[in-house]
């Protein structure tokens, strides 16, 4: 006999990946309604960015995502630049895609590793991938002298030119972290019970991903070849060589396994940034930030986070600070509703996993 | 095609390999038991911390001018301008407030844009970011530079939100302007202007240095909006002949403009002119217009103080009543500027306007000749005496009674207002200050113009050196491109004649020192060192004095005087007198420039005001 | 490009602002067919709806992001609605993931979409009786200044 109950998971779970709560209803072990529950960490960036000059929402924007930071400033001031018409240096673009690769592996680390350890209680990856994220976080430091949030993406370039050794350090670590796969493959991409618990799990069509908005790595497990950098390329990727990785079978494993992909192929897109970058300057001069108006008009700049599509709706009225800003995070239709309707009909043990497959940033969603 | 065909199979390739799983591999992670832990045992063993690291901030106090520019630029409020002067001995350098920034590290994100934006340099982080309190009000300090504290993240000169340089004003060339009277800077254009003014930080640090303290950063700001008619409106709030003070002034302003430490100065003067131009005329920029009083005040002297406070009065709602014993307007500025700095017409537009709100110039009408000062006090509820410094001071040169040795101002106006052109073939003056150039610099026009043979020589004596040299550096800069012959540390001894009584030369002597070991003015000579410039025409432009002759005996013996004889005067302009305001050149506030004498002419319309007001 | 066909079967102004992009400008009512005209055209996701207060106007804009992955671009659909009593139709049959940006549009500038059942539940806020937040109008310093204490810090002077 089986007895219908409501369950609250969250905000504060292990096998939720971050500040949102899951209301599920549930027949026996099965899920028969989920409702998510946004909100715990709303901080309203967008009035907030209306209120700076756009200088001082410099310091500001990384501050959306802790896990992936560099994506704010790249896309803010990409729009800036879009509505002034500003191109910026050759290097430049090298050394913002050097940033955002670099970001990208360390979101596919932490993600992973959180992946891992919270939902199936393999905390080796996890240990391994965070510490192994934190020498690129000792790189980030001595290159824009934060750890976490760099402020180091800025409208025309970039703030200075690479510290000395700088390349030698980081083609180190990315030969680090390419000699560290195998190990990270055999405790978790080829660990059976990864393997059982994902394969066939919560499976998407590409209809499905594309009716609802889903980009990323989601969409690349189901097939369709969506990505940014290759679709409207920014920064340095024109210049690169790669190809994105797709998957056909659209399940939470398949979902896993595209992360492990593209962490490779950020690792080979670093060496290659880096062997390519010519010299030169790294900025081209903004006006005075207090006499600082962007020309009246509307750009939606957009980038390839490690979640999918992120981007920014910006809107200026000729004025001093943004009129509007609508940050767009990828999470949002992973979160409603693609999440909500995967959840229905799967077992409540199952759903970390679910959930932990789609990497979903709550911070994109709340703002 | 084929590549990416490729690229497609060995991604096949690569996905198959995970698709079957293995319960042993994951025990491979055994082997990191035998290997080295990356974890480091601190505080025994520290990471080295980056170059750029940026931590709390490290502020040398001494090169911190107080400009608040970090204060402004913080995106999170974290830096407060607190007075420092309970704990720290600020210097009182003009240019410089008592105020230097206060962290709080609860609000500050070590975003470093108070780095960047610091005109000076003196802020810069650190590597240091560990502090531990159970007091969280303790979060908040000055930052100063402190033992121990390793330098972080620094200012690029390269990489700078500030815009360094200048943009150039264009002038006539050197061997055009010489033979004209044409206005020598050309001005701005719109987009200069507007480029110039996309430079203002607007700090504000430039109003402590004008003497009448005008709202540069905001009539700055307005030009950057192209609101010009606002612009002027903000420059007329302190300023009644702002177009005039856009080409003539001292533009302090600019010399405490917090861009000279790392890079040019805005040009303010410029930008002020521009505007000034940009608008036909200002019957849309006066502040406030109050209702009409009835007083009547009248003011002696049409020079720049005696305008402004007619301007005040009048926008106050006093009628003003203005003598001037000249056919012109403007006084000094009228008569003794040279039209190549400052054109006829520019003053007449600003003449124009003051007149326009209802206030009566009498020109050629002489206080104490052909108007008695007891009749004006009879017949006006309060008096402004503003008569400058419009009489030459005389060296006692021997020989200087001669009628081919002349007063600076005397020849400035006869050059600018009774037309004059003849001149000599050889002149000097004498003199080394602004006076001084405006008169060799007419000199060298004036002999371009009448000989065409070359065969001319304008040339200067002055008792200071050239590092000492009271005149602006752009006017000394100007003069030599003309090719004018400075004789910088040589004073006047006597003017020599032939024997028919012309003028044959200046005969001058080494200068020792000019000023002696108290800084007072005392030169003195090398005797023995004497030489003789070729001369037959010689200019005196060492100083001017005042006349108050007009004022009848029984009233002028109450006038207190100042220990360096100027009038004695309160803080709103009175004098010891009730009802009799002064200003301008004659008192003691005055720093001799066009725009102190405005500056005071506004306040003692003030003063005249309350004083109209309490009757 | 195949985009200047847009014209053809969208009632508004379509123009082209630049490779991979195009801004299309719809009235009100039109929102709904324009919409469902760039869906049949190739425009399959949704990437974001949010809207702009032009309080000046008296008029929100509401903004829809589209993308064609077929043709790589981004189409900006863009309607001028009445500030007063703003009301818009709901795309959810459209785009499933429009769902929560409704909602969102709902909360933080009060635009009711009809046909949305979630339109006017909170979200993002919770027990929100103020202006909707992100209206010009909304003073949020004034907000935080009325429900937030100030801490009170004690001189420091060292």
């Amino acid at each position: 006999m089986t007895k219908e109950y409501e369950l609250n998971i969250g905000p504060n779970h292990p096998g939720i990946p971050g500040n949102f709560s899951l209301h599920l209803e549930l027949e026996g072990d099965t899920i028969v309604k989920a409702n998510g529950d946004s909100g715990y960490l709303h901080r309203a960036f967008g009035k907030l960015m209306e209120h700076r000059l756009y200088l001082q929402n410099v310091a500001l924007i990384p501050r959306i995502c802790v896990i992936e930071p560099d994506i704010n400033e790249a896309v803010y001031a990409m729009a800036i630049e879009e509505l002034m018409g500003v191109k910026i240096p050759e290097r430049a673009k090298y050394i913002r895609t050097i940033i955002l690769e670099a970001a990208r592996v360390n979101a596919y680390l932490f993600g992973l590793g959180i992946f891992a350890a919270a939902t199936l209680g393999l905390y080796t990856l996890m240990q391994w991938a965070v510490g192994d994220r934190d020498y690129m976080i000792d790189l980030f430091a001595s290159l824009t002298g934060a750890r976490i949030y760099h402020m180091f993406i800025w409208p025309g370039g970039v703030r200075r030119d690479l510290p000395p050794k700088f390349e030698e350090d980081i083609l180190d670590w990315v030969k680090f972290i390419k000699d560290k796969l195998p190990d990270y493959d055999a405790v978790f991409f080829k660990n059976s019970m990864f393997l059982h618990r994902t394969k066939g799990l919560a499976t998407i069509t590409k209809e499905e991903a594309l009716s609802m908005g889903v980009t990323g790595p989601n969409l690349k497990a189901t097939g369709v070849a969506q990505d940014v950098r290759k679709d409207e390329p920014y920064a340095a990727y024109p210049y690169l060589d790669f190809e994105i990785p797709t998957m056909t079978e659209g399940d939470a494993w398949a979902r896993t396994i595209i992360r492990r992909l593209e962490l490779e192929l950020s690792l080979n897109l670093i060496e290659q940034a880096v062997k390519k970058m010519p010299k030169g300057p790294v900025w081209t001069k903004m006006p005075n930030p207090f006499k600082w108006y962007v020309p009246r008009g509307d750009a939606y700049a957009r980038v390839e986070s490690s979640g999918g599509e992120y981007g920014f709706y910006f809107v200026s009225d000729g004025g001093a600070k943004p009129y509007r800003v609508y940050v767009r995070g990828a999470s949002m239709p992973h979160m409603y509703p693609l999440a909500e309707k995967l959840l229905i009909g799967q077992k409540l043990s199952d759903a970390p996993q679910i959930l932990g497959s789609l990497n979903i940033c709550p911070p994109e969603i709340d703002r | 095609m084929e590549k990416q065909t490729k690229n497609g199979s060995d991604l096949k390739e690569k996905v198959k390999e995970f698709e079957h799983g293995s319960l042993i591999s994951p025990l491979s992670s055994a082997k990191y038991l035998f290997k080295k832990p990356h974890t480091l045992q601190y505080p025994k063993e520290t990471k080295p911390i980056p170059e750029r690291y940026r931590g709390f901030h490290i502020n040398d106090l001494d090169k911190c001018i107080g400009c608040g520019n970090c204060m402004s630029i913080c995106p999170c409020e974290a830096i407060t301008m607190v007075d420092v002067k309970a704990f720290y001995l600020v210097s009182s350098k003009e240019g410089t407030t008592d105020t230097r920034p206060q962290v709080d590290y609860g609000r500050c994100s070590y975003c470093g844009l108070c780095v960047d934006i610091c005109p000076t340099g003196s802020l810069k982080l650190s590597k240091d970011l560990i502090y531990s309190s159970t007091d969280a009000d303790t979060f908040v300090w000055v930052p100063a530079v402190e033992q121990g504290r390793e330098i972080g993240f620094i200012q690029s000169d390269e990489l700078t939100p500030l815009v360094l340089d200048k943009l150039e004003m264009s002038e006539l060339e050197p061997d055009v302007r010489k033979k004209t009277f044409e206005e020598l800077i050309l001005g701005f254009s719109k987009e200069e202007a507007q480029a110039e003014a996309a430079r203002c930080l607007g700090c504000g640090i430039c109003m402590q240095g004008c003497p009448a303290h005008m709202k540069n950063p905001e009539y700055i700001q307005a030009i950057f909006d192209k609101d010009f008619n606002l612009s002027v409106k903000y420059m007329l709030e302190d300023n009644a002949l702002p177009g005039i003070c856009g080409r003539i002034c001292t533009h302090k302003c600019q010399d405490d403009c917090v861009y000279n430490y790392r890079g040019d100065a805005v040009q303010i003067m410029w930008l002020k002119r521009f505007a000034t131009d940009a608008i036909k005329d200002y019957s849309a920029s006066d502040p406030v217009r109050l209702p009409q009083t009835g007083r009547k005040v009248a003011i002696i002297g049409a020079g720049p103080s005696g305008l402004s406070a007619a301007y005040y009065l009048s926008l106050m709602g006093h009628s003003a009543t203005i003598f001037e014993k000249n056919k012109i307007a403007g006084g000094g500025l009228g008569l003794g500027i040279p039209m190549y700095r400052l054109p006829v017409y520019e003053i007449d537009k600003e003449v124009e306007h003051i007149k326009s709100l209802g206030v009566d110039i009498k020109l050629g009408v002489e206080v104490g000749k052909d108007i008695t000062f007891t009749d004006i006090m009879k017949n006006f509820d309060a008096v402004y005496i503003g008569v400058g410094l419009s009489y030459g001071r005389a060296i006692n040169l021997k020989g200087e009674d001669h009628p081919d040795v002349i007063q600076a101002i005397d020849f400035l106006r006869q050059v600018k207002v009774e037309g004059r052109r003849d001149i000599a073939r050889k002149v000097v003056v004498i003199g080394g200050g602004n006076v001084a150039m405006d008169v060799v610099r007419t000199v060298k026009r004036l002999q371009e113009v009448r000989y065409d043979d070359g065969n001319t020589v304008a040339q200067m004596a002055s008792l200071e050196d050239w590092d000492i040299l009271p005149a602006s550096k752009e006017e000394v800069e100007g003069a030599l491109a003309e090719g004018v012959i400075f004789n910088p540390a040589w004073g006047p001894k006597e003017v020599r004649f032939n024997e028919s009584g012309k003028i044959v030369g200046l005969e001058i002597k080494k200068v020792k020192s000019v000023f002696d070991e108290n800084g007072r003015f005392n030169p003195t000579f090398f005797e023995d060192q004497i030489k003789t410039l070729e001369a037959d025409y010689v200019v005196e432009a060492v100083g001017q004095m005042t006349n108050l002759g007009f004022i009848p005996e029984d009233i002028a013996k109450d006038l207190k005087y100042t220990p360096r004889r100027r009038i004695f005067i309160d803080d709103y302009g009175e004098t010891s007198l009730v009802g009799i305001f002064a200003g301008g050149d004659l008192v003691e506030t005055s720093l001799g420039n066009a725009i102190s004498a405005i500056a005071n002419g506004h306040r003692a319309a003030i003063g005249i005001d309350f004083y109209l007001k309490g009757k | 490009m195949e985009i200047e066909r847009l014209n053809q079967v969208i009632r508004g102004t379509v123009e082209v602002k630049r490779k991979q992009r195009v801004d299309i400008i719809v009235d009100n009512a039109d929102i709904v067919s324009a919409l469902h005209s760039l869906k049949l055209f190739g425009f399959n996701q949704l990437t974001l709806v949010t809207a702009v207060d032009w309080i000046e106007e008296q008029q929100f804009e509401v903004v829809y992001v589209l993308y064609s992955n077929a043709q790589k671009v981004v189409a900006i659909v863009k309607a001028r609605i009445p500030r007063e009593n703003p009301e818009i139709e709901t795309i959810e049959d459209l785009y499933p993931n429009a769902n929560k940006y409704e909602v969102e549009l709902t909360e933080m500038f009060g635009i009711k979409v009809r046909g949305n059942p979630d339109s006017g539940k909170p979200f993002l806020l919770e027990n929100w009786h103020d202006l909707p937040p992100m209206r010009k109008d909304f003073d949020s310093i004034k907000y935080a200044t009325e429900h937030y204490e100030a801490r009170h810090r004690k001189e420091n002077n060292d």
